[in-house]
Parts: structure tokens; sequence; C-alpha cells
């Protein structure tokens, strides 16, 4: 209820009451509420006229990082006698110093300067404007009004480390990179020997070779490096992820994506990431750091969603990748996605699935009973049928449980070239 | 600010309760200093919707004090005081919720000088009419009632 409402109804009932009774004495108690609401009608606030201004320390910034913000307001209309200034603040920033909001007056042309540091978990945070309210003296009546000033801030996914991730695509561009295309050329690894032509440096000659066959002198090949199209798809489907409280599987998911994308695109390849939620997020591919950017950014805005259209994997944009390319996919995995998945390994993709365990993350998260041991043994069961499946259709599956750090899944497991025709390994829980 | 507050909803509950305990209606004091404990816990529960029910819990009071033939002069200042108690609650409340409140000493003294001003004008011309005796015939007295509505109306329009 505003303000001025009460005791303009008690006005109202007492002025009544006293006519209806003819008892000048209750009229006469109707007095100070008839004065306050003149006087707050008599001295009502003008309409704000304000300017404001927002500066953000950065606008990108890693999670939990403080980050300052400085917002300044200006008058540009008459005096305000009483003005209420408040910060319209994305969810999920919290103030960890300072205040975004001030009770103030203000003279015509005067300014007035709020700083508060924010901090923030992952996520896209668009700061909404500044909310003005001015009011007289007795804070009856007021004028509101919202100032139009918009800012971004990314807080942006943990990058990790890992080491070089081998993977085998069928197809490679031309560029020169570090994933082996098993054909002679120049490179660093060892493919065979063939007869010189001209043209080949001296230091390839094989000496043992040319010992052997006087006639004519031999040098060493080497296995060709390229780079590739890598795409990546993060699994954002809210019917995979694992949530309680603050535990979510899917931001494991996303710290394992931003991880993979760095160090592909620090290889060299072209790198284009698709977030499969309410509807597919896609980057284009592309190189480098700003791609990394792009990626990461994509990263820091994705949320889980639950459309019933995007339940399966069926709407997997695979014409956004091109043919024979290596995708990488992370996603905690249901049962339906079986079809989906092997019809893209037909479609001559060569496919990596990195599987955060929604079944160790959610045992971790539950009471040690009898019936959650025996639910999770089930799941498991269900979960490793699944993971065999892929396997036999040749796709590789890491199967992840998060409690391990991604970066020593990497090293024991995606450093490792791609066995024959798949690889498969489980977690310390799986 | 607090005391202030507290030392009004006091003075509330307790100049009613007193003035219905000199005409002996215990169960007007009774309630007197109920309701003005329920408003004082729910100040310092930070129920701020306390500060609405006593302003109308406290003139419905002040009416029935009227009916039950207490002094005009005691129940007008009890509706002063329930009015400035509302004021200062809702003020403090105000304040309390925002977390930055610059020049807050002149800001609360401009507020309570304001809020000085009508309850001494009240006071002043609820003493003045209670020596006025008022003839009001029918017309007058739709006039009048127009006049609440009118204003009533203007109000909630204006909060729209």
């Amino acid at each position: 209820m505003e303000r001025p409402t009460l005791p303009a109804l008690v006005l109202s009932g007492l002025l009544l009451l006293g006519l209806a009774t003819l008892n000048g004495r209750i009229l006469d108690l109707a007095i100070p509420f008839l004065l306050l609401l003149g006087a707050g009608l008599l001295f009502q606030p003008p309409l704000p006229r304000l300017r404001a201004t927002r500066e953000l320390e950065t606008t990108r910034a890693a999670k939990d990082q403080p980050v300052q913000v400085r917002l300044s307001v200006t008058n540009d209309g008459d005096r305000l006698e009483e003005v209420h200034l408040r910060e319209l603040l994305p969810s999920g920033l919290t103030i960890s110093e300072g205040a975004s909001e001030v009770i103030t007056s203000l003279d015509a042309g005067a300014m007035i300067e709020l700083q508060y540091t924010v901090q923030a978990g992952r996520g896209l945070y668009s700061f909404g404007g500044v909310a003005a309210t001015a009011s007289d003296r007795l804070g009856l009546f007021r004028r509101r009004t919202i100032l139009p000033v918009s800012d971004q801030l990314f807080v942006l996914p943990d990058v990790l480390k890992l080491r070089r991730i081998e993977i085998r695509p069928r197809a490679t561009r031309v560029y020169s990179g570090a994933i082996p295309v098993r054909q002679g050329g120049a490179g660093i690894e060892f493919h065979g020997v063939r007869e010189y032509q001209p043209g080949d440096p001296q230091r390839w000659i094989n000496a043992r070779a040319t010992a052997r066959h006087t006639q004519s002198l031999f040098v060493n090949e080497f296995e060709q490096e390229r780079v590739a199209d890598v795409g990546l798809i993060l699994d954002a489907r809210r019917r995979s992820d694992v949530r309680m409280g603050d535990h979510s599987l899917f931001e494991h998911s996303v710290t394992a994506m931003a991880a993979l994308a760095d160090t592909f695109l620090k290889g060299g390849n072209r790198v284009g990431l698709a977030i499969y939620s309410d509807a597919v997020e896609w980057t284009f591919p592309g190189y480098g750091n700003l791609q990394r950017e792009r990626i990461l950014r994509a990263l820091a805005s994705a949320r889980t969603g639950d459309r019933p259209a995007f339940e399966g994997l069926e709407l997997l944009p695979s014409r956004l990748f091109p043919g024979r390319s290596q995708i990488v996919l992370v996603s905690p995995l249901v049962n339906e996605d079986l079809t989906a998945l092997v019809r893209l390994r037909a479609q001559g993709f060569h496919l990596l699935i990195l599987s955060p365990n929604s079944v160790a993350y959610e045992r971790s998260l539950l009471p040690p009973t009898s019936d959650v041991e025996l639910a999770a043994r089930i799941a498991t069961v269900e979960r490793q049928y699944l993971l065999l499946r892929l396997l036999h259709a040749g796709i590789q599956v890491v199967d992840w449980d998060v409690s391990v750090p991604i970066e020593q899944i990497a090293r024991q497991i995606l450093t490792m070239p791609p066995a024959r025709p798949v690889t498969f390994a489980v977690g310390s829980e799986g | 600010m607090a005391n202030v507050v507290r030392l009004c909803i006091i003075l509330v509950g307790g100049w009613l309760a007193l003035m219905f305990g000199l005409s002996s209606i215990w169960l007007g004091s009774v309630a007197s200093l109920g309701f003005g404990c329920l408003w004082l816990i729910g100040r310092e529960t930070r129920r701020y919707e306390s500060a609405m029910a006593g302003l109308v819990v406290f003139t419905i009071l002040a009416v029935i004090g009227l009916s039950q033939n207490l002094p005009d002069w005691a129940m007008l200042l009890e509706v002063i005081g329930v009015l400035v108690a509302w004021d200062l609650h809702l003020f403090e409340a105000r304040l309390a919720y925002t977390s930055r409140i610059e020049n807050s000493a002149s800001l609360i003294r401009a507020h309570l000088e304001r809020l000085a001003i009508i309850a001494m004008l009240s006071l002043v011309l609820g003493g003045l009419g209670l020596g006025i005796d008022l003839r009001l015939n029918l017309l007058a007295a739709v006039g009048l009632g127009s006049l609440a509505v009118l204003l009533l109306a203007r109000i909630l329009r204006q909060n729209r």
C-alpha cells in the first residue's frame, strides 16, 4: 500500500462517520490527517530529471573476482528535497563492499557518486538502470523514474590449462598444425623412408638406408601435422544436469568445455561452439585469441534449458560442422541419446564424448544410505551399458567422475592417441 | 531515531490507557496497552505493517473514547500522537532499508521539522475546532462527504 493511501482512508472514514453521526468531535479528529495530506499535496516533488553514468572496472572478470563499479548521477532538473537512488542490479551479483543505493537531497546541477564492489559466479550480468524516486520531505508523495544506463559484466568460467589433446579427425585443413595426418611430409614424427628428390634438405638424408643402396640417396619422411576443424558441443539440457542446492554438474561441464576450447585453439585449430539448451546457441568457428574470447563469453552466459523440442539430441546441428571433422561433446548423456550420437558418427564425424558421470556426482551429494547405494548401482550399470554401446558404435567416450580434476583426466587419457577404434576410460567411481 | 519512535509508541498507548483508566473503562485501558505493546513488538521485529495497523487501531480507539465521553482534547492529542508515531516508524524503516544515507542528520532534522509544524498546526486548528459549534444541514453534510470522497480519489489516482 502506498504511503498516503492509509491516512486518506482514515480521513475519509472519520469524515463519513462524523457526518453520518452528526458528531463534530469526530470531524475534529480528521484535522491532523487533513493537514498531513494537504502538506503532502502542496509540497509534491517534481519529476526527477537525472542523468546517470556508470563505470565498471572491467567488463570481463573471473569467478568471484571483485569488480568495482562507480555510478554518477547528475541532477539536470530542479532541486530534489529527497531522492532515493537505487541500482537495479541483476540477480546473482553480490555486493561485497560499498552501497548501491542512497537517499539524499540533490540541488539543481549537483552530482552524487556511488562506489561499490560486486562479486559473482559465472554468468552474463546486465545492469538494468537506476531507479530514482523523488519524494517530499514527509515521504508521502513520490515520483519515480528509471534512468537508462546499461552495462554488461561477463564473469567467465575458469580456464584450466590442459596438455595437448590427441584427436585424429578424418579430415584436416591445409595449414600446418599439431594433428598428425598419416601422410608423409614436413613434421616431427618419423613416418618412413623414400628416395631422395631434388629440393629435399640434406639433413633428411638417411645414412643407413643410403649405405645399403649405393646407386641412390634415401631420405627420412615425417608425418605431416595440420590443423583441424573442431566442433565443440556443450549439452545444456536441464534433464541431463544434476543440480542440488548450489551444486550443479553443468558447472563442471562448462569448466571442462572452457579448458578444451582453450587447448584446441592453442593448437591452432579452427574451433566452433554449439550450446545445446533451449535452442542451439552457435559460436561460428574461428581461430586464435579472439575466438577464445567469443567462446568464453558464450560459456559465461550458458544456462540450462528444458524446452521439450530439445529434450533429445536429435536436433544436434551436424550441418554446422564441416564434414568428417572432429566433434567434441561434453554431456552427462541420457539413455535416449544413443541413436542421435550413432547417427552423427555414421555421418562421418569423429566423435569424442567427455561425459561427466552424473550417477557418481549425484551419489556424492546424497547421504550414503542403502537405498541410495542400490539406486546408484542400478544407474551405474545402465550408464555403463549406454557407454559400451557408444563405444561399439566407434565413438570415443571418456567417462569422467568430476571428483577427479579435468587436468588429470586430460593427462591420463586425452593426451594418448585414440586407440583403434575407440578409447574408453572410467573414472575412479565409475 | 529508534528511541524517538519507541517513545512515541509508548506515549500513544500509555496516554490512551491513562485516559480510559481515569474514566474507569478498564477494558479500554487494557486494549490500549495491549495494542501499544503489539506495535512495539512489531517495530522491534521489523514488521513495518505494525505501523499501519497501529494507525488504524488507535484512531478507532480514539473514536471509541469520544463515544465514551473521554475528553475531546485528549483524543485529539491521541490522534496527533498516532499520526506522528506512524510517520516516524515508516521513516525509520525507509532509512533502515537503505544502505547509504547522505547527510542523514540534516535529512532527519528536515523531516522532524515539517512533522512538528504539521503536529502544531493540527493542535491549534483542532483546538479551535473544538471550540466552534457549527450547525450542519443536509446539503453541507453531503458537500463535505463528497469532498472527502474526491480527496480520497485524488490521492489514490496520484499513487497509481
